[in-house]
């Protein structure tokens, strides 16, 4: 079958729009220091420009070929041809649109908010340089119409997530954060290049239409093997279990970062890439469950964890854990339309919750400890209206645009016949309402609790828990920038937050449908006996179950009268194993550092006391152990090097007589 | 048997003619010419030298022509080995130049330029006797090179190469002469004669034969002279060596693979060269892991990249062919630009061969860091560079040749390799209190230009595609 | 062709039995101009055979080829012992296992 992606042609406004944000880029690089707040402008509105560009080529980027029957959709501009199969080029088609509409969007809207929020920061034009590539990158990658394109993309936005994670690089934490992101990122981006390397090998092309279109001749466990391999770069990408350490911890980085790329954009990455392998998972039954397994336990892992965070952005950053688990969840059973629409939702949503949070740090002068906040209603009235619409948007609540794609998500498993992540995914539906709320009342609810002792809410480690001592003399009263550089942004976003999701409204013909109506395979599936109606209402009575345990714990004026004394029980008898995120951290390191650094000990000392030297040790990332065993044959000496090769000549004397003599 | 020698048939040679009298000028030169402009006139000479001989190999890319009856066969798969070994000859000259010693530069450069005629006789051999004639050529220039430093481990290492690659010379002059005895005749092309297929004498001499091979390929069990002599001879000997040799050898290989074997042997023939080859992506890579001289480290990866280059060769398909010339050109630009790193933070001693040296670099010079981020990053295989690339394409022509296991092979040492360079690329972004600063060398701007020019090259190999796309299919 | 008193075989069987020694010396002599002469007893060997094929298919590539490798012997020998001097100029005793400074 020959599987054509995208009408072939020349697409101009393909080209600008990809090439805008690098153009930004580069110009603010070389030139921050002249254009100063200009930067923020400029930065702005090339992605603006780029949006633009976006809905000029909707129509190009929809259109199905004439005359052709399905997967022949949208816009492709070729850019490098090499030999047959080893082409690079762009591809506008449904699903690319649909993340570049909310790269450029979303993306916009974010920069605006940024001008506000950086405006007092020293490098604030090497941010909005960074955050243009970022862009850049992350067009490259959902752009992209091959493998290899798709590659060189995923890295890019791991180093431009490295660059702004650790942005404020006086920070410890902050470098430490970046590079465990940029660690486990590269782990994925390894196991992305392998399945390159297994496609390659079999398929002898790169191209997306290509390998799709021989997805057929692929054997089964070949096929698992590519899929496993890509799954690992998509999981590391966004943070599915045991590759999330990194999310939480990127928070360190500027909130409008946190926004943009570890909620919106980059951490979806990995929602992308298994719907645009549509194709080859839905050839492997093994391989969707994998990730359906992995994207439901990812869901509750971070709804848990979600429930026992005191930070706001990390409540935030497990909150985007839970969600894109759900999102990989539904991709992996097969229900694409579904995963990919929470992805679309998720990304006005979490993006809004983010701002939100960041309206209240940067009023707050840096503080991110909830239980130092209370009673912001009134202080911060848009803050409040903002929050608002997020949570009961991630919440689930109808007529919200989050309640049309988690129902979708979830149902979805069930039509897929997946049961028990069904029944995970109402849980984790329950839990977040939970734990949102929980946010939403300690912090908008009772009184001002900033002037409180940190010891008397039971924060032991103020400088651990995000919480900014030092940092309240500094900076107070000295943010010039217009307010509604920041509000406007956010206000934008409350539109889409509500009604993003009634896309998804009529079923079958709902417009979602039909956009995607060939871009995803749609097998014809038994109706589960469970309706979808009553799912949502099973769905509906778990968050009234979590969003009144939230309220009776944090909301009734009894709790709201003794917040302090309740807050200080809560935070001392936190189970250690949610205070320690079940411990993937140590296990993690348990298994890779720790074990490594053993074997090199004991071979090291074993085989050549003297290669552990100073200055191998600390060159050295860890394991040296093998590299020491081959070490131990290089003995120095002329006649061994010679025995070893007379060695082997002998062995291919044996080997040619036996062959020769066999001719006669 | 009478060849009728023509002036057609030396006009062949001129490449090599250029490139070995311009070593005489410069050694004369150096005689007659004060001390103090020594060096840049040997510099010169030998750069104009070679560009002249690079742009008249040009010419006899696209008209094949056997010169001397066969000996010596020009033509474009003969010009593209010669261009690149030109570029590894101008790169290590120019690298000499930068850190070399003042009164050994003329000698050393003209050993270089006598070296690398041995390299582009072996491109277009095309009989047993110049083949060895070539190989010789390129060996007695590098043992005299590798002992052109004055430490007790550059002579090491001459002696170990010397005494080794002669043993080696030893077993690929008897298999020659086992081969000549086979066929009654010294040129490759009447070994393709079928009778020969069932002669004991091609099996035993074709072994012996491809053992020389895999010496001078430094595969895995014959590749233990490279790392200790990689470590001794002096940088830009090193950078030479690791290209210029590999690249003679390969187009000897695959003149051998291609156009010297009775049809039907060659599966049996080659397995052996093949299991080397998967066993060398192995354990050169894993060689590689507990290094801490940047040469001897590149020595392991020498070993590893040659095995990647002859998995293209596996199946000998035409595409194959161009795809391991590809690799091949990629491999030099990435060696030589890393050795170019290594020789502009060098000064007499040669700090630049140390890997301790490179902790801490990207404070001190972060372009320095920068341009070894992208050599080791193709080194290794990653996007965006011409070893990812490359990589690739090997892949793809490797498993439809129907020698999967040579794939695996490849993914499993590329796996492996990672760790090794990932090493090192963080050491250098790793902050380091005590970075001394070296005196920079006054030539130094030399390396920096040929480290740059490397590094365009190895990016732009991967994204201006035509050069090598229209290039490639003239290889025959 | 032309009539030869000794069989091919023989000249086949002197040859590797000297070819052999060569490599046997190069193994088990730990004096650096004995390895060389081992080295040169190789090629020599190789001569031999080069010789008696070159007489057996009655062509000249053979000896030419022979000649060749006379002239490649002589000057690896040179450069050779010339390395050989250098290495082994301050050292008391000529042992090539004493040249193993650099390992792994």
């Amino acid at each position: 079958m020959h599987y054509q992606m995208g009408n072939s042609g020349s697409y101009p406004l393909l080209l600008l729009l990809w090439l805008l944000p690098l153009a930004g880029a580069i110009v603010i690089w070389a030139f921050g220091p002249q254009l100063k707040r200009l930067a923020g402008a400029l930065g702005s509105a090339v992605v603006g420009a780029s949006f633009v560009a976006t809905l000029l080529s909707w129509h190009d980027g929809t259109q199905s070929v004439a005359g052709a029957g399905a997967n022949l959709v949208g816009a492709h501009q070729a850019l490098v041809s090499w030999l047959p199969g080893f082409d690079f080029g762009l591809l506008l088609d449904p699903l690319s649109l649909l993340w570049v509409c909310i790269i450029t969007g979303v993306g916009f809207l974010i920069h605006v908010y940024s001008i506000g929020y950086m405006y007092d920061d020293k490098a604030f034009a090497r941010f909005f340089a960074f955050l243009n590539f970022f862009v850049f990158a992350m067009l490259t990658l959902v752009l992209s119409d091959n493998f290899v394109g798709l590659l060189v993309g995923w890295g890019l936005v791991g180093l431009a997530s490295y660059f702004l994670i650790g942005f404020w690089f006086e920070k410890p934490s902050a470098v430490a954060a970046a590079r465990k992101a940029f660690v486990i990122n590269v782990a994925g981006d390894v196991g992305i290049m392998f399945a390159i390397f297994m496609i390659v090998a079999s398929v002898h092309s790169i191209a997306f239409g290509d390998v799709f279109g021989n997805v057929g001749s692929l054997s089964t466990p070949w096929l698992l093997a590519i899929c496993i391999c890509l799954f690992i770069g998509a999981a590391a990408k966004s943070a599915q279990v045991p590759l999330h350490t990194w999310l939480p911890d990127a928070m360190e980085g500027p909130t409008p970062v946190s926004a943009l790329i570890h909620a919106a954009t980059m951490v979806t990455a990995g929602v992308y890439l298994v719907a645009r392998c549509a194709p080859l998972w839905s050839q492997n039954a093994d391989a969707q469950l994998l990730v359906g397994i992995i994207g439901g336990i990812t869901a509750l892992a971070g709804a848990i964890l979600g429930c026992a965070q005191w930070d706001i952005k990390r409540i935030l950053a497990y909150s985007t854990m839970s969600q894109i688990g759900y999102m990989i969840m539904g991709v992996g059973v097969g229900a694409y339309e579904g995963g990919v629409a929470h992805f679309f939702t998720h990304a006005f949503f979490k993006a809004q919750l983010f701002l939100g949070s960041g309206l209240i740090i940067h009023a707050l002068a840096n503080e991110q400890d909830v239980r130092r906040m209370g009673g912001l209603m009134k202080k911060l009235p848009f803050a409040f209206v903002a929050m608002l619409v997020g949570v009961l948007a991630i919440c689930g609540i109808p007529g919200f645009s989050g309640s049309f794609s988690k129902d979708a998500v979830i149902y979805g498993t069930l039509q897929h016949g997946h049961p028990i992540l069904y029944a995970i995914g109402i849980l984790t539906a329950g839990l977040t309402a939970y734990y949102m709320f929980r946010l939403l009342f300690v912090t908008f609810f009772g009184s001002y609790r900033g002037d409180v002792d940190p010891s008397d809410l039971g924060i032991r480690h103020p400088e651990l828990a995000g919480t900014a001592h030092a940092a309240h003399d500094d900076h107070h009263g000295e943010h010039h920038a217009p307010a509604w550089l920041m509000n406007v942004p956010v206000g934008i976003l409350i539109v889409p937050s509500i009604f993003a999701g009634w896309l998804l409204f009529g079923g079958e013909h709902s417009p979602w449908a039909q956009f995607f109506a060939q871009q995803f395979p749609h097998p014809t599936l038994p109706t589960p006996a469970i309706s979808e109606l009553t799912t949502t209402l099973i769905v509906l009575a778990c968050v009234a179950v979590g969003i009144g345990v939230a309220y009776a714990r944090y909301a009734t004026a009894a709790a709201q009268a003794d917040a302090v004394e309740r807050l200080r029980g809560e935070s001392v008898r936190m189970p250690a194993l949610l205070t320690n995120a079940f411990y993937f951290d140590a296990a993690l390191d348990l298994l890779f550092v720790r074990t490594s650094q053993l074997f090199g000990t004991i071979f090291g000392r074993l085989i050549d006391p003297q290669i552990i030297d100073g200055a191998v040790r600390e060159t050295a990332f860890s394991a040296q152990w093998l590299g020491t065993l081959v070490r131990s044959f290089q003995t120095g000496l002329v006649r061994a090097y010679a025995f070893v090769l007379v060695i082997g000549v002998a062995c291919f004397l044996v080997y040619y007589a036996v062959i020769s003599g066999g001719l006669h | 048997m009478t060849v009728n020698v023509t002036s057609a048939d030396w006009y062949a040679l001129a490449p090599i003619s250029i490139v070995a009298i311009t070593a005489l000028v410069v050694l004369l030169a150096d005689l007659f010419a004060p001390k103090h402009v020594n060096r840049y006139l040997a510099i010169v000479l030998a750069v104009l030298g070679i560009v002249v001989a690079a742009t008249d190999c040009k010419a006899a890319y696209a008209h094949d022509f056997a010169a001397f009856g066969g000996a010596f066969i020009v033509g474009g798969f003969s010009v593209v080995f010669q261009e690149i070994i030109l570029i590894a000859a101008l790169g290590s000259v120019v690298l000499y130049g930068a850190i070399g010693k003042d009164d050994r530069i003329a000698g050393a450069i003209a050993l270089m330029l006598w070296s690398a005629c041995g390299a582009m006789l072996m491109a277009g051999a095309g009989s047993l006797m110049t083949i060895f004639l070539g190989i010789e050529l390129l060996s007695l220039a590098l043992y005299c090179l590798c002992g052109l430093a004055d430490r007790p481990t550059a002579r090491e290492a001459a002696f170990k190469y010397l005494i080794l690659s002669s043993v080696a010379s030893g077993f690929m002059l008897y298999g020659m002469a086992m081969l000549f005895g086979a066929s009654g005749s010294v040129a490759l092309a009447d070994l393709t004669n079928p009778v020969l297929a069932s002669n004991p004498l091609l099996w035993i001499g074709g072994g012996l034969f491809l053992v020389g091979i895999s010496f001078k390929l430094s595969l895995v069990p014959f590749h233990a002279w490279s790392p200790d002599v990689y470590e001794g001879a002096p940088l830009p000997v090193t950078a030479f060596m690791s290209v210029a040799t590999k690249a003679g050898t390969l187009a000897v290989f695959a003149r051998f693979v291609y156009a010297a074997m009775p049809s039907g042997v060659a599966d049996r023939l080659l397995l052996p060269i093949w299991i080397v080859a998967g066993i060398s992506m192995i354990a050169g890579n894993v060689g590689m892991l507990a290094q801490h001289d940047l040469k001897r480290l590149l020595a392991y990866s020498g070993i590893a990249q040659i095995g990647y280059m002859l998995a293209a060769l596996a199946g000998g398909t035409a595409l194959g062919m161009r795809y391991a010339i590809f690799y091949l050109a990629a491999y030099t630009f990435m060696n030589l630009g890393a050795f170019a790193i290594a020789a502009l933070i060098s000064d007499d001693a040669e700090q630049g061969s140390r890997l301790a040296n490179y902790r801490g670099l990207a404070q001190k010079s972060p372009a320095a860091a920068a341009l070894m981020t992208v050599f080791l990053l193709a080194l290794a295989g990653l996007p965006p560079t011409a070893g990812f690339l490359g990589k690739i394409l090997i892949l793809s022509t490797t498993a439809s040749a129907g020698y999967v296991w040579l794939g695996i092979a490849l993914i499993v040492g590329t796996a492996i390799s990672l760790y090794a360079y990932a090493k090192i690329i963080r050491a250098m972004y790793q902050r380091d209190e005590h970075a001394h600063t070296h005196a920079a060398h006054p030539f130094v701007p030399l390396a920096w230009a040929s480290a740059i020019v490397c590094c365009v090259a190895v990016v732009v190999l991967t994204f201006v595609p035509p050069a090598l796309r229209d290039v490639l299919p003239l290889v025959r | 062709m032309l009539p030869m008193s000794v069989p091919l075989i023989d000249y086949v069987a002197l040859s590797s039995v000297i070819f052999f020694i060569g490599v046997a010396g190069v193994l088990v002599r730990r004096n650096p101009l004995i390895v060389l002469m081992s080295i040169e007893l190789m090629f020599n060997a190789a001569n031999l055979l080069f010789m008696a094929f070159a007489r057996a298919w009655g062509n000249n590539a053979g000896h030419i080829f022979a000649f060749l490798v006379i002239t490649v012997a002589a000057a690896e020998a040179a450069i050779g012992l010339a390395i050989v001097v250098t290495v082994f100029r301050t050292a008391r005793h000529v042992d090539v296992d004493d040249v193993s400074l650099m390992k792994g």
